[in-house]
């Protein structure tokens, strides 16, 4: 994902002159085909995610589209009230882009785990929040926000749930429909899809028609999707590597309490705790009951 | 424009308007009185018929709260009616206390968070080095807000990258919400500071019009430009200079007579 990220920002920085890329001291490995290509458009501001985007936010006013490449949490928390009051406020074309999205940073700890980065960020209006689970979804996404000259977020990891083909004419403020299925649905952001298709492909296997969506637009969501899928289906269960307060499980509550729809909502998601446990990102899924096994046992004892 | 002049009115309108509104920050409007008329009236280049050309110096209040000197200022060289000033801080105003763009033209930047409008000036400063423009871009911080640390993170940031079109102006009048700045976060080295982070740095009295202006307006090549203006908070009022009460206090009816007596607006 975020080698699709640096591709096409490169591709479109070669048509858009204004494009301006900054970084907070981080993005080796990734970021480099865009500063060999563009060094006098790619400015270092760095360990000083304020200034960051303050300084971003300046450009901005000045006309510039920038993105500003950083780990989740530190420009999104750290640098929470600059996001508020000068990129938001103003309504200004910065991107800001998280790497590292949920536990992907596994045993560095909870420094740098972004568990709770979307909640924050959500509240904020004018804001945009894309969250793609794999590289398609995160090229296409990329494509929604060259055309979108205000604040946004996108929320990156390494890799996705990769192999997948995208649904005909999806878009990238959709829910994008993988597989239908009778009476539980799976509604996905992020990389963690991955594990909702093996959890919907093993329930498969055993005679059980799950369905599994991906939201890789959290704000704003496709409300009248959400609000058919959940007349659609009985029970929903939401899916994210983030905390379940705040994120796509507190938006689908928010729609479902509101429009009266008659889906049961279930919450997959870190459970207002810190991910302190030490290990690999599939090992703090487990953990934290954010994987395909967790799920299959949830699902399971709801439907047999 | 006369920048005495100008100064005069701000200070006038200042004190009848946070009395009217019942508003605070007058220490602090007060303080920075001169440093803005100054450049407003003298330093700035604009055209008040485009407030968005592309060639203006830009002017960003760092120190939000003392919004009103800007909304003032603007007023009387004609970018807006000076009767939309009456309504400050009231309901149906785009007037808010602290500094808003909305509504406002002629306000490059909201601020009131402080440590944020620096920031962004060191941002259009880049930008204009980047498109290669004349403009200059001016921020005003306060000598409180300097302990925000984004101050420093941006000054160095414009250290670095040799942003000479960047003017820092320090409204230095070593007060701020609880007393004395050198008893809370000392600033008595903020020359030594700015100069660290890469910056030319001139000191003046915040008041000297003549000063303000030389030191304004100093060539500097190559560096970012600091100017640390030696001020007095509540300037021009008896009972409120170097009073660090009034950067909330509200006068009351006989302090505002004697207030707007002091400062020439008696009818």
């Amino acid at each position: 994902m975020r080698k699709t990220f640096v591709n096409k920002l490169v591709e479109y920085a070669t048509k858009n002159k204004d494009v301006v890329l900054l970084t907070d001291d981080l993005g080796t490995n990734c970021l480099e085909p865009f500063i060999e290509k563009f060094p006098d458009r790619f400015y270092n501001c760095g360990i000083a995610e304020q200034a960051e985007v303050g300084i971003a936010s300046g450009l901005a006013m000045e006309g510039k589209k920038v993105f500003m490449y950083s780990i989740g949490n530190f420009i999104s928390e750290r640098a929470l009230e600059f996001l508020r009051n000068m990129v938001c406020y103003h309504e200004l074309d910065v991107t800001c882009v998280c790497v590292g999205a949920g536990v992907e940073y596994g045993p560095l700890g909870i420094t740098h785990h972004a568990t709770d980065d979307m909640a924050g960020v959500r509240a904020l209006p004018n804001m945009r929040i894309y969250n793609p689970a794999s590289a398609d979804e995160c090229a296409m996404v990329m494509e929604d926000i060259f055309n979108h000259p205000g604040p946004a977020y996108l929320r990156l990891n390494k890799k996705g749930a990769e192999g997948l083909t995208l649904p005909r004419g999806a878009s990238a403020r959709d829910v994008i429909e993988y597989y239908a299925g009778r009476s539980t649905a799976i509604l996905a952001t992020g990389a963690i899809l991955s594990e909702a298709i093996t959890t919907g492909e093993t329930l498969y296997r055993q005679g059980m028609q799950i369905g599994v969506y991906s939201v890789p637009c959290i704000k704003p969501i496709n409300r009248k999707q959400v609000e058919f899928l959940a007349n659609k289906y009985e029970n929903i269960i939401t899916l994210e590597e983030h905390s379940v307060i705040g994120g796509l499980g507190s938006s689908i509550c928010e729609i479902v309490a509101e429009s009266g729809a008659r889906a049961q909502v279930t919450r997959f998601g870190i459970l207002d705790e810190f991910t302190s446990k030490v290990g690999k990102q599939a090992e703090l899924r487990a953990y934290y009951h954010m994987n395909s096994d967790s799920l299959i046992e949830f699902i399971k004892g709801k439907l047999c | 424009m006369d920048t005495q002049q100008l100064a005069k009115q701000i200070r006038i309108d200042a004190i009848n308007m946070t009395y009217k509104a019942k508003a605070s920050h007058i220490g602090s409007i007060l303080s920075c009185t001169d440093i803005v008329a100054v450049l407003y009236g003298r330093v700035l280049k604009y055209n008040t018929k485009n407030m968005k050309d592309e060639n203006r110096d830009r002017f960003i209040l760092s120190k939000g709260h003392a919004g009103f000197s800007v909304y003032s200022a603007l007023a009387h060289v004609g970018v807006f009616d000076s009767k939309k000033l009456d309504k400050y801080y009231t309901w149906g105003s785009t007037l808010s206390g602290h500094v808003s763009h909305k509504g406002n033209p002629g306000v490059e930047c909201s601020t009131g968070s402080l440590g944020q409008g620096v920031t962004v000036a060191v941002g259009m400063a880049l930008a204009g080095k980047m498109n290669k423009k004349k403009y200059r871009v001016y921020t005003l911080v306060g000598d409180g807000e300097i302990a925000e640390g984004s101050v420093w993170e941006s000054a160095g940031f414009a250290g670095t990258h040799k942003l000479d079109n960047l003017v820092v102006v320090v409204d230095k009048n070593n007060l701020q919400i609880f007393g004395d700045t050198d008893d809370i976060i000392s600033q008595s080295n903020v020359v030594e500071k700015f100069r660290a982070f890469g910056f030319d740095v001139v000191t003046c009295n915040g008041h000297d019009h003549e000063e303000l202006y030389n030191a304004l307006t100093l060539h500097h090549e190559g560096k970012p430009l600091a100017v640390i203006a030696n001020t007095i908070k509540g300037k021009g009022v008896s009972f409120m200079e170097n009073k660090f009460e009034w950067h909330g206090k509200t006068v009351n009816d006989e302090e505002y007579a004697i207030a707007l007596k002091e400062l020439g607006g008696a009818k």
